[in-house]
C-alpha cells in the first residue's frame, strides 16, 4: 500500500469524519480535535459498519458505581452491538490487548511548491491487454 | 463405590484428624425438633413474649392462630411426608432430620464424609419476616441453637452465621458476633425480593469480606412469608414449576453481583449459590460476556469479562445434580461451567432429592472429582482449609 491524498486540510475540519474507498478498503478517516486518525470500516466482531457509528466519549471507573465520562470525541462505537473503540489506536475499550481494529497513519503534509499534479497510477501492456496497477 | 482410589490420585490428609479427605458437603438440612419450641433457650425474652412463645414448648401450643409461623414456601410438596426422605425419620420419633445423632451415623458414618456444613432448615425462609428486628433475631437465635445444640456434637459437623437480608446493618452484627466461633465456617443468606448485588446488601458484604468468609444464598424464600415468588413472570401453578424455575434466581443473583462490582470492592469474597442447579452457568456466562462487550458503558467498574469474574468468585453446589440423557452432556456442561473450579458437592440430606456420593458423577476424570468432592470446597471455606492443611486461605 502506498500514500493517498484524502483531502485539503480546508475541507477537512475537526470532528468531521469521510469513509473512502482506497484499494478495495473502506475506510473511516476522523479529524479528533485538529489530529487525523483512520480506522478499517470493518468491526472485527461481526463485519458490521464501524466508522459510520456516532463518535463520543466513553465511560471509565476507578471503582464500583464511581463514574467518570472520558476521551470525549474519541471513541467510535459500532452501529451494530455497540463495541468500542478508540479512534487513536484502533484498540478496543474492553480488551485494548486482544480486540481492535486496523489503525492506518494519517498525516498533514504540505503541497510541493507549485505541484499542480494529479494523483497517477502505472498503467502497462501486457498479453495485448491496459492493466491498471493501483 | 469410594469417589478415589489411590491409584487414581493424591490423597490429602486432614492435619487436624489424621483421616484421609473424601467428602465436604456443602450443604445440609437438620430439622429443629421442636419447630420455633427449639429456640426458646435461645430467644431473648421480648421476642419469645412477642410470638407467644413465651412459656410454650412445640410449634402446636404457639401457633393456633394470630401468632408467629415459621416462613415457608406457600408450595407444599406434593407427596406426602414433604420434603424429606421418607427413609431419614429418626428411629425415635419426631420430624425428619430433627435428630441429630441419627444424622451423624445415616450421613457422616455412612458415606464417610469428613465435613459436613449446616444450613438447615428453618431458616431458609427468614427473609420472609417482615419485622426486621424480629427476622434478625430469629436468625440469630437459630445460630446459637445450631452451634449449641447440633455443630458441638461432632467435629465433622460445622455451621454458617444465617443472617436475614431484611435488615444488612444487623446482619453485619450477626457476622461479627460469630465469625471467629471455631464451628462457623461462611455466612449464609435467602433471597428477597432485591437483587443481591445491590449497595443495600454491602453491609453483609463488608463484614463477610473483613472476616475472610464465604456467601451462600439458599433457596427456600421465594413465597415464604411476605415474599412474592421472586421468579420472572409471577406466582406458578405448581411446587414443580417453583423449584425447577429455581435457576432463575440464582441467575439474577449472580449477574447483580457482577454488574453491581461487589467482587471489586471486596476482591477476597466468594458467592455460593446453593440447590438452584449449575447446568445453567454456562449459558450465563456466554450471554453475560457477550452483553457486557457491548453494554460496558454502563458498568464500567466491571473491567474482565463477568465469565472471568463468576469463574473466580461465585461457587455452585452440586445438589440436584443435573442429569443429562448422555453422558457426554455431562462432561461437556462441567467443562462449559469450569466445575474444576466452581462445582461443590453437597448432599442436601435429608431432603427427597438428595443425592448419594456414591450415585453422583460416576465416570468422571479422578482429579476433577476430588475438586468437586472436596478440594474447591477447601478453597472456599478458609477456616476449613485451615484446619485440613493448616494454612490460610487466601480467600
Amino acid at each position: 500500500m502506498g500514500k493517498h491524498i484524502i483531502s485539503k486540510v480546508s475541507d477537512f475540519p475537526i470532528g468531521e469524519r469521510k469513509i473512502i474507498e482506497i484499494e478495495n478498503r473502506s475506510i473511516g478517516v476522523f479529524n479528533v480535535k485538529g489530529n487525523y486518525f483512520a480506522l478499517r470500516n470493518i468491526c472485527p466482531h461481526q463485519g458490521g459498519p464501524l466508522c459510520i457509528g456516532p463518535v463520543r466519549g466513553t465511560m471509565d471507573s476507578q471503582k464500583p458505581h464511581q463514574i467518570q465520562y472520558v476521551k470525549d470525541g474519541e471513541i467510535i462505537v459500532c452501529p451494530w452491538h455497540c463495541w468500542e473503540f478508540d479512534i487513536l489506536t484502533g484498540r478496543s475499550v474492553f480488551n485494548p490487548h486482544l480486540t481492535r481494529v486496523k489503525a492506518y497513519k494519517v498525516t498533514v503534509e504540505q503541497p510541493e511548491e507549485g505541484d499542480t499534479s494529479v494523483e497517477t497510477y502505472r498503467v502497462t501492456v501486457e498479453r495485448g491487454l491496459v492493466v491498471l496497477h493501483v | 463405590m469410594n469417589p478415589l482410589t489411590r491409584e487414581q490420585a493424591q490423597d490429602v490428609i486432614d492435619a487436624s484428624t489424621g483421616k484421609k479427605m473424601n467428602i465436604i458437603d456443602c450443604d445440609i438440612h437438620p430439622r429443629m425438633p421442636k419447630g420455633i419450641g427449639s429456640l426458646a433457650p435461645y430467644l431473648p425474652d421480648k421476642w419469645q413474649a412477642r410470638i407467644g412463645l413465651k412459656g410454650k414448648k412445640t410449634d402446636s401450643e404457639v401457633n393456633p392462630r394470630n401468632t408467629f409461623a415459621i416462613p415457608r414456601r406457600a408450595f407444599f410438596h406434593p407427596h406426602p411426608g414433604g420434603s424429606g426422605r421418607t427413609d431419614a425419620r429418626p428411629p425415635g420419633g419426631g420430624p425428619i432430620g430433627s435428630d441429630i445423632n441419627h444424622l451423624r451415623s445415616q450421613l457422616l458414618d455412612e458415606h464417610d464424609i469428613n465435613y459436613a456444613i449446616i444450613v438447615g432448615q428453618d431458616c431458609t425462609g427468614v427473609s420472609g419476616i417482615a419485622d426486621a428486628d424480629l427476622s434478625a433475631a430469629f436468625a440469630s437465635a437459630y445460630n446459637d441453637f445450631v452451634l449449641t445444640e447440633w455443630a458441638s456434637t461432632d467435629h465433622r459437623l460445622k455451621a454458617c452465621i444465617w443472617v436475614s437480608p431484611r435488615d444488612p446493618q444487623l446482619a453485619a452484627e450477626e457476622i461479627d458476633r460469630l465469625a471467629d466461633h471455631p464451628d462457623i465456617t461462611s455466612v449464609q443468606i435467602c433471597p428477597m425480593d432485591i437483587p443481591l448485588g445491590k449497595r443495600y446488601m454491602w453491609p453483609i458484604y463488608e463484614a463477610a469480606s473483613r472476616h475472610n468468609l464465604p456467601v451462600a444464598m439458599h433457596g427456600g424464600a421465594e413465597t415464604s412469608g411476605v415474599n412474592p415468588p421472586m421468579l420472572a413472570v409471577g406466582m406458578p401453578s405448581y411446587f414443580i414449576e417453583l423449584h425447577s424455575g429455581l435457576p432463575q434466581v440464582g441467575w439474577m443473583h449472580v449477574t447483580s453481583m457482577v454488574c453491581e462490582g461487589v467482587f471489586e470492592r471486596f476482591p477476597n469474597l466468594k458467592f455460593i449459590v446453593q440447590e438452584m442447579g449449575f447446568a445453567w452457568v454456562a449459558g450465563l456466562m456466554w450471554r453475560l460476556d457477550k452483553e457486557w462487550r457491548s453494554l460496558r458503558l454502563e458498568v464500567p467498574w466491571v473491567k474482565k469479562p463477568p465469565s472471568e469474574i463468576i469463574r473466580e468468585h461465585v461457587r455452585f453446589s452440586s445438589q440436584p445434580v443435573e442429569e443429562p440423557p448422555k453422558p457426554e452432556f455431562t462432561e461437556q456442561m462441567l467443562n462449559m461451567i469450569y466445575a474444576e473450579d466452581t462445582l461443590q458437592f453437597s448432599s442436601d440430606y435429608p431432603h427427597w432429592d438428595f443425592d448419594d456420593p456414591r450415585h453422583v458423577f460416576p465416570n468422571i476424570d479422578p482429579e476433577l472429582r476430588k475438586s468437586i468432592f472436596y478440594k474447591n470446597a477447601l478453597e472456599t471455606y478458609p477456616k476449613i482449609k485451615k484446619l485440613v492443611t493448616g494454612e490460610d486461605g487466601k480467600n
